[in-house]
């Protein structure tokens, strides 16, 4: 046991899968057309790429949605004499946390109050075409919805995506708007309400270990998914340029801990100084060649006269084998050591300070 | 006492030196239901039929009043055999003899803590809840073969019941020991006739 550096990839689907489950009983016949046709509206207006699919009551077995143009008439037959019950279809789905559930029929569900009370039903919706499908109601009705409406009560989009581990912390990251918490000792990169959820890291975790990302969708619905081992090649590179010579000369002053004259204004700036105020206002960063860099982790690196700089983009930098310097949010930048028994990032007394030695010539900086 | 579990997961009891095995408890509507489940001639309508005489109550709801709403009834003797069939092989109504010499072994079995490894959560809710409404001395009181419902048995070619429903589910003054139950027309519903099925091993 122990950590091991590691890479990882995630694609999320940014909503919900939707499981239908269909009345083919006799009860419900005369409407198999209205059903089948609002099913295929309503697929088509929820996002591709769900993962949806597709029950008749009664039915365990599950059937691929997308199909349901090409096979209904099929399907129906098959099902028309099966009593309407959900058991068999809600015994297959127990496990599953991250679906919404949408009942299409006609009649009543024998025994839909055999559910009342579980995370299941509460994640289902009854659609009536004429006859109530319950007897007393234990699950949220409607009657006769338009395609639109049903599809717009049915999506339900991921809003926050958490990926965690045994010893878990990324290092770096390729999609921006994840940010890094660190709670109890555990790390944990966060995205909330964004637009796309994939992402490509690398991070530092207990050896066997899995990491996984916990998907909450906006209904609560939950779901977990693995987070794909890939190769160190994948991930997108930092950008890396070089000081100038007198961005080298600067340089050089701080690592003696001197003061320096800012390059741009002329102020006297003290060594540990990154943004000169010298013009008022927010100020200006004193290496000019890092403008472009997003904020974030900034390693320098000096290569005999000259000196390199790698915008990493993202707020951990690791020391050693178990030390890490990390800056969440707004917060100065705290050092922590991996405790191996208790498996948590523990935090230490150490000072993070800038231009902190990362390594041989290399000097860590949080912008 | 050995016990095992049917296909729906509902308990078995091994009586008769191990030549028999009977339905601990009356059939139920969850079981039944997994045969419904399955196409066949049985719909909706149908079931909407035999829920009119005897209406359908979850098992997490039943009370002491209510237990009998577990139970399927208003069943005919023929739709009892359809379902034995789907259970499997060897599955029947019993005899006369043979339910009143389960009746008699049951009496003086007691209530064991473990009754068959795959039972349905179903089930074994159902059972918790008996075992409180009904404070069982005995294996036969738990059985409700006294106090359940009438229950299809075979006398030769002819079907008829056996069984002393409590009074509050059906007036009567029966000894299922020697009276015997014929349902004035064989084939309109009773609200108090269900079945338990046995399985000959032998």
């Amino acid at each position: 046991m122990g950590l091991r550096e590691r890479y990882g990839s995630l694609s999320v689907t940014p909503s919900a899968p939707v499981v239908f489950v269909l009345d083919a009983s006799q009860s419900a016949e005369r409407h198999q057309a209205e059903i089948v046709t609002l099913v295929q509206e309503v697929l088509r207006a929820l996002p591709g790429g769900a993962g949806h699919t597709l029950y008749f009551l009664g039915n365990p077995a599950p059937h691929d949605p997308e199909a349901i143009s090409l096979h209904a008439t099929r399907w129906c037959e098959a099902n028309r004499r099966r009593v309407s019950l959900i058991t068999p279809v809600f015994e297959v789905l127990a496990e599953r946390e991250d679906v919404r559930i949408v009942v299409i029929g006609s009649g009543r569900i024998f025994d839909l109050a055999d559910w009342e009370g579980t995370s299941l039903l509460e994640r289902t919706l009854l659609v009536s075409l004429e006859v109530s499908l319950q007897e007393e109601a234990v699950a949220e009705e409607i009657v006769r919805p338009d395609a639109g409406m049903l599809a717009r009560r049915l999506h339900d989009p991921v809003v926050k995506v958490e990926l965690q581990g045994r010893g878990f912390l990324p290092t770096l990251w390729d999609n921006s708007e994840y940010r890094l918490e660190v709670r109890d000792g555990e790390g944990s990169l966060v995205g909330e309400r964004l637009e796309n959820y994939g992402v490509m890291l690398h991070f530092l975790a207990e050896s066997a270990v899995s990491i996984s990302a916990k998907l909450t969708c906006v209904s609560g619905a939950t779901n977990t998914l693995a987070v794909h081992p890939t190769r160190a090649s994948e991930l997108p590179e930092a950008e890396v340029g070089w000081l100038t010579p007198e961005e080298v000369q600067l340089f050089q002053q701080v690592l003696q801990r001197e003061s320096f004259t800012c390059l741009r204004c002329g102020q006297t700036c003290r060594w540990e100084t990154l943004r000169c105020k010298g013009q008022g206002g927010f100020g200006h960063l004193v290496y000019r060649s890092l403008e472009r860099c997003r904020s974030g982790l900034i390693l320098f690196r000096q290569r005999n006269e000259r000196v390199s700089f790698e915008a990493v983009g993202c707020g951990v930098v690791r020391l050693t084998t178990d030390t890490a310097a990390i800056k969440v949010g707004r917060e100065r930048p705290a050092m922590y050591r991996y405790h191996t028994g208790r498996e948590r990032w523990e935090i230490t007394e150490d000072r993070f300070l800038t231009y902190h030695q990362a390594g041989d010539g290399v000097y860590a900086v949080f912008l | 006492m050995r016990f095992s579990c049917d296909r729906t997961g509902f308990p078995l009891v091994t009586v008769a030196e191990g030549r028999i095995q009977a339905h601990l408890l009356p059939v139920t509507k969850v079981q039944c239901e997994r045969f419904l489940a399955e196409p066949n001639a049985f719909d909706d309508t149908w079931y909407e039929g035999v829920l009119a005489l005897n209406p359908r109550l979850s098992v997490h709801r039943l009370t002491n009043e209510t237990r009998e709403q577990a139970f399927l009834t208003g069943l005919l003797a023929e739709e009892a055999l359809a379902f034995a069939r789907w259970l499997g092989d060897g599955f029947d109504l019993p005899t006369i003899e043979e339910w009143r010499m389960l009746c008699r072994e049951l009496e003086h079995q007691p209530v064991p803590g473990l009754m068959g490894a795959d039972m349905t959560p179903a089930c074994a809710v159902l059972l918790e809840r008996l075992k409180v409404q009904l404070r069982p001395r005995s294996l036969l009181d738990l059985s409700l073969l006294r106090g359940g419902v009438v229950e299809w048995v075979r006398k030769g070619k002819d079907c008829l019941g056996l069984g002393a429903p409590r009074q509050e589910f059906h007036p009567n003054l029966w000894d299922p020991l020697t009276d015997e139950v014929r349902p004035l027309r064989p084939q309109e519903r009773v609200p108090f006739f269900g079945c338990r099925l046995v399985r000959r091993l032998s």
